[in-house]
């Protein structure tokens, strides 16, 4: 053993400190930036006060905090065990027991995802007779949803190992897969009860590939093209994300054909069972206010709330809806079944604005508290009985789950903080998607026999994983979950003279100027907010690494994210116009199959995975809510698809680079010294 | 000194850098010439020009295979000439090769690895090369990120074409606490550049000036002879306007001087600390071994005396023709290289000779001439 070196405290600090402000420093750059920008945009664009700053300060430095504490114990422990675990196993076993290993690895990684949960808290406000497939595919039967697509990521994951241990190109694979979930597309859209999920299909394609699996598949593609030696080291480990956003977006559409043939989901006929435990209580309608009110909002009810804990988990937030929440949602959509759109309800007149105070009184509230300040914005729902925790909401006629972040505001502004059970729930989350494929690994790794990092950094790097994705999941949802709701929520204003919210202002700008200007800010924002996604970091940092740093992290992301700039530009059009999704998803794809045909190998392989990466836990939360907002005011769709074109950009974008540098190259034309 | 060891001298260390995409085809020639291994270290170049066109972003890099090889002293114009010729190396912008001389050569068992000082079937005769002598090969092992500077200034300074490959330090890390040891991220990068002999100097200096490589924790520089080379790497991209480079020409004044003194009378000696203390007269050893066992050498030769070890990853070619449609990647090896004093020598080589037996796997080293290196001294 060598020598230890003891250091005094002081020498101790000079290796901790620059140590800790490098790597959060590396965070900071991505993350503030988009938050700056979004605070900007509301301040002056928007002229929207910001609410709740302390939280939003808090979860911002959160967020850019546990990111620089997730990916450095993503890189000292999975990372190495990975690779060494891919490199070894195909030495010494058969491809089976590899191709087994990989599609575990894949299953497992899937199931620790965070982001699928946001794509089934945002299926929350989908209404089931409008798309009763998409109902149930996201809120009815998640686990069909989920197990699917782990199916489908463990496919590719093995479809990707074949590759690297038989050293097939990625073209002939991916091409067809790609081919594959077009024509089914194609086919499902001319079926109107499965059109609904085609875009939540390619969302879900989209958003699969996050902050665990990324690094996992990386390590594992890397040691099994070492061990291989098949695949040229330029291309070690690459194609592999790539594939794995693709095969899902086949099985999904798969997925809803058959629960739909098998009369599974989907039957609009099905009866709506109404939930046992759900307690709704008519209100008095003796109450002299609630009369004026009532002319408006025949059904107010008061629902009651089994815990706080539960409270906190219906938040909107990534992880998704919880099963003990259902009931809510019943009660909610039933109030809703019998009211008109959002959009159509007609102005709050200031009489029964006016009338609001002692409705409220009359129910038990105390009308001079802070929180009816609020009511003014927040008239729809939401007051939490402050004697009894177990809460009670006043639900006025929608109940979506933007009123959840209202919610929120009035309960802070009330004292009523929730953040630690928040606090839990996100510590939940970041353990249950770091620690089984933890352990997965640790297990394979002890069984190869193999040396891999020291015990200590093992667990320093566990350690750090599951703080960093705690700190980031709570930072997401009080911070960055909460500048998108805010913005979600006042954008519409910017083109619509009618904001649900905001019933007594006019809008900022004529419509054509306003939806344009929303455009652009989606524009910006899809780029800001890609560069902070942690998922395309550590591809970004594989890509250097793989080519010895001749194509640079930093024009992969400038590349990538301009890309998904466009997508979101054109996704947020698609919504603000009403376009057929199929219009803007079916051409790039097609010139993404062409291109890919002709480019370069190692271009191809970056491209594809590099579309996989874009959409992750922090711009999922902030493109969904701007999406939701924007679909639910203009009434088109289901804000679903918007993702997916966010993924389809930044492929092209690296494919056309690709073809310009190969158009660029000098082809052995040198001349004579 | 060493049982079970076979040692030799008189043999070269042959450094061909080229387009990966042609590669392959030295690696034949050499296969073809009873040279044995290849050593491939895949690296990038550094292009003059920082970004990309009107935008802020890099452009890509091109990339290099560095290969090595063993090369007989008996041998060595004859395999250099073939390679020459195959590689098509006097061509402006082909790639270069440089031979630089091993004084002992130190192998495990009955290492393939090894190519035999004499060889059966001599070549067909090649028309003979003009090799430009008085080099000098200048590597430098820095800080993540610091490297491309690095390089920068040394082309300002003079020197045609560096390379960058990533690599593994250890040293001060591997004596600090498990938990300390995370603070310092030993991925490195390593430099490598050629330069004429009265240009060593400047470049040599620039670097050091560059890097603060005389600072505590920044990194490592030295330099080793070269006996013969061609160097004919450029460091642009791009299609000139004009019938000949800036490059070509100042080749082309070199060749009718035969020499690059001329250069120097342009007047561009630096002034800086020429007083600067530097370590003289040491030796660089290198180490192969087979992927995964490079950790473990480190760990030896420090305990040993030497102060630290860098190391970087290598395929080997293989032996034969036949399998010329790969690159055999599995064969993978660590090349660890460290410097250290001439008195050192002995006990780290025989340590490192101890690992062949500790982990019964073959080990090949050897040892250069090192007369020029500067570091932190404390």
């Amino acid at each position: 053993m060598l020598e230890r070196v003891r250091l005094s405290m002081i020498e101790k600090s000079r290796l901790i400190l620059p140590y800790a402000y490098h790597n959060i420093k590396e965070q900071f750059i991505v993350v503030v930036p988009v938050c700056l920008y979004i605070v900007f945009f509301q301040l002056t664009v928007l002229q929207y006060g910001l609410g709740q700053v302390a939280a939003l300060l808090l979860g911002i430095i959160l967020v850019f905090v546990g990111l620089a504490f997730f990916l450095e114990g993503i890189r000292i422990g999975p990372v190495p065990i990975g690779e060494i675990v891919g490199n070894t196993l195909p030495k010494k076993h058969s491809a089976l027991i590899v191709l087994i290993f990989a599609f575990f690895l894949g299953l497992l990684a899937s199931f620790g995802e965070p982001v699928l949960g946001t794509l089934q808290m945002a299926g929350a406000h989908i209404k089931r007779e409008h798309a009763p497939l998409l109902y149930d595919l996201l809120v009815g039967k998640p686990m069909y949803l989920v197990l699917t697509v782990g199916l489908g990521v463990g496919i590719a994951c093995l479809i990707g190992t074949m590759r690297f241990l038989y050293g097939w190109s990625l073209k002939v694979i991916i091409l067809p897969l790609v081919l594959l979930g077009i024509i089914l597309t194609v086919i499902a859209a001319n079926t109107p009860i499965l059109a609904s999920a085609i875009g939540l299909a390619w969302d879900t394609g989209a958003v699969i590939v996050g902050p665990v699996l990324c690094p996992l598949v990386l390590a594992l593609g890397v040691g099994v093209c070492r061990a291989s030696g098949k695949t040229s080291p330029t291309l070690a480990g690459f194609g592999m994300v790539g594939l794995i956003s693709v095969v899902p977006i086949a099985a999904v559409v798969i997925l809803t054909f058959t629960l739909y043939s098998t009369g599974l989901a989907g039957q609009p006929e099905v009866a709506k069972t109404e939930s046992q435990s759900s307690e709704v209580v008519e209100v008095a309608p003796s109450l002299p206010a609630e009369i004026e009110f009532a002319s408006f909002y025949p059904k107010l009810r008061v629902l009651s709330l089994p815990s706080s804990l539960d409270y906190a988990l219906w938040e909107p937030k990534i992880g998704g809806l919880e099963t003990a929440n259902k009931e809510l949602f019943l009660a909610a959509y039933e109030v809703d079944e019998h009211e008109k759109s959002i959009s159509q309800l007609p102005r709050m007149t200031p009489q029964a604005r006016h009338s609001l105070p002692a409705l409220l009184e009359s129910l038990g509230f105390d009308p001079a508290s802070t929180a009816l300040a609020q009511f003014e914005k927040v008239y729809r729902i939401t007051v939490i009985d402050e004697a009894k925790l177990t809460g009670t909401i006043v639900l006025l006629p929608t109940f979506t789950p933007h009123d959840a972040v209202q919610a929120r505001a009035l309960l802070t502004s009330m004292g009523w903080t929730d953040n630690l059970p928040l606090f839990f729930d996100s510590f939940v989350l970041g353990a249950r998607a770091i620690l089984p494929i933890f352990l997965f690994l640790f297990i394979v790794m002890v069984l190869l026999k193999q040396q891999g990092p020291p015990l200590f950094q093992i667990f320093v790097s566990l350690a750090f994983a599951i703080i960093g994705l705690t700190f980031f999941f709570f930072g997401l949802s009080i911070g960055l979950g909460t500048l998108g709701n805010q913005i979600g929520d006042r954008l519409p204003a910017a083109f619509l003279d009618y904001v649900p919210l905001f019933p007594f202002d006019l809008s900022l700008f004529s419509t054509d100027v306003g939806k344009v200007i929303v455009i652009l800010f989606a524009l910006v924002l899809g780029y800001g907010a890609t560069l902070a996604e942690p998922a395309f970091n550590v591809l970004g940092q594989q890509v250097e690494d793989v080519t010895q740093g001749s194509f640079k992290k930093s024009l992969f992301s400038q590349a990538v994210a301009l890309g998904v700039g466009v997508g979101a530009a054109l996704g947020i059009m698609s919504l603000l116009y009403d376009i057929n999704l199929l219009y803007l998803l079916l051409p790039p794809y097609v010139l993404l199959a062409i291109l890919t045909f002709f480019n370069r190998e190692i271009f191809v392989n970056i491209a594809w995975d590099g579309g996989a990466v874009t959409t992750g836990p922090v711009t999922v939360p902030l493109k969904l809510a701007i999406g939701l907002s924007l679909s639910t005011a203009t009434g088109a769709g289901e804000g679903f698809g918007v993702l997916a074109l966010a993924s389809a950009y930044p492929v092209l974008n690296i494919l056309l680079l690709g073809i310009f540098l190969s158009a660029r190259k000098p082809k052995e034309e040198m001349v004579e010294a | 000194m060493l049982t079970n060891y076979k040692h030799s001298t008189e043999y070269y260390r042959v450094t061909v850098n080229i387009d990966p995409d042609r590669s392959d085809k030295i690696v034949d020639a050499a296969v073809s010439l009873g040279l044995a291994r290849a050593f491939i270290v895949r690296s990038r170049g550094v292009l003059r020009k920082k970004k990309w066109g009107p935008f802020t972003v890099p452009g890509i890099l091109p990339m290099f295979d560095i290969l090595q090889f063993l090369v007989p002293g008996s041998r060595l114009e004859e395999v250099l000439t073939e390679l020459v010729h195959v590689g098509n190396l006097t061509k402006f912008g082909s790639g270069s090769i440089y031979a630089s001389p091993v004084t002992d050569l130190w192998y495990s068992g009955t290492s393939l690895e090894v190519p035999a000082k004499e060889l059966a079937a001599p070549k067909a005769v090649l028309p003979p090369v003009e090799y430009q002598r008085n080099l000098v090969v200048i590597s430098c092992i820095a800080q993540l990120e610091h490297a491309e500077e690095i390089a920068h200034a040394a082309m300002e300074a003079g020197s045609p074409s560096p390379t960058i490959a990533y690599g593994y330090g250890h040293g001060i890390r591997d004596r600090l606490g498990p938990f300390l040891q995370l603070t310092i991220n030993p991925k490195k990068e390593l430099i490598e550049l050629v330069v004429g002999a009265d240009e060593a100097e400047r470049v040599f200096e620039a670097m050091v000036e560059e890097g603060h490589l005389d600072q505590p924790a920044q990194g490592f520089i030295f330099s080793r002879p070269i006996e013969i080379g061609l160097i004919n790497t450029v460091s642009f991209q791009h299609t000139s306007p004009y019938p000949a480079t800036m490059e070509q020409i100042i080749k082309a004044i070199d060749h009718l001087q035969g020499n690059t003194e001329w250069r120097s009378q342009a007047g561009v000696t630096s002034g800086t600390s020429h007083n600067r203390k530097k370590l003289t007269n040491l030796v660089s050893l290198n180490c192969i071994v087979r992927r995964g066992f490079g950790d473990l050498c480190s760990m030896v030769a420090m305990e040993a005396g030497a102060g630290g070890t860098s190391t970087y990853f290598a395929n080997a070619s293989p032996l034969e023709l036949s399998d010329t449609s790969s690159k055999e990647g599995s064969d993978e090896r660590e090349i660890i290289s460290l410097t250290i004093g001439p008195a050192q020598v002995e006990k780290v080589v025989s340590a490192l000779a101890s690992v062949s037996d500790l982990a019964g796997t073959p080990v090949l080293m050897f040892a250069q001439p090192a007369p020029e290196a500067v570091t932190y001294l404390k």
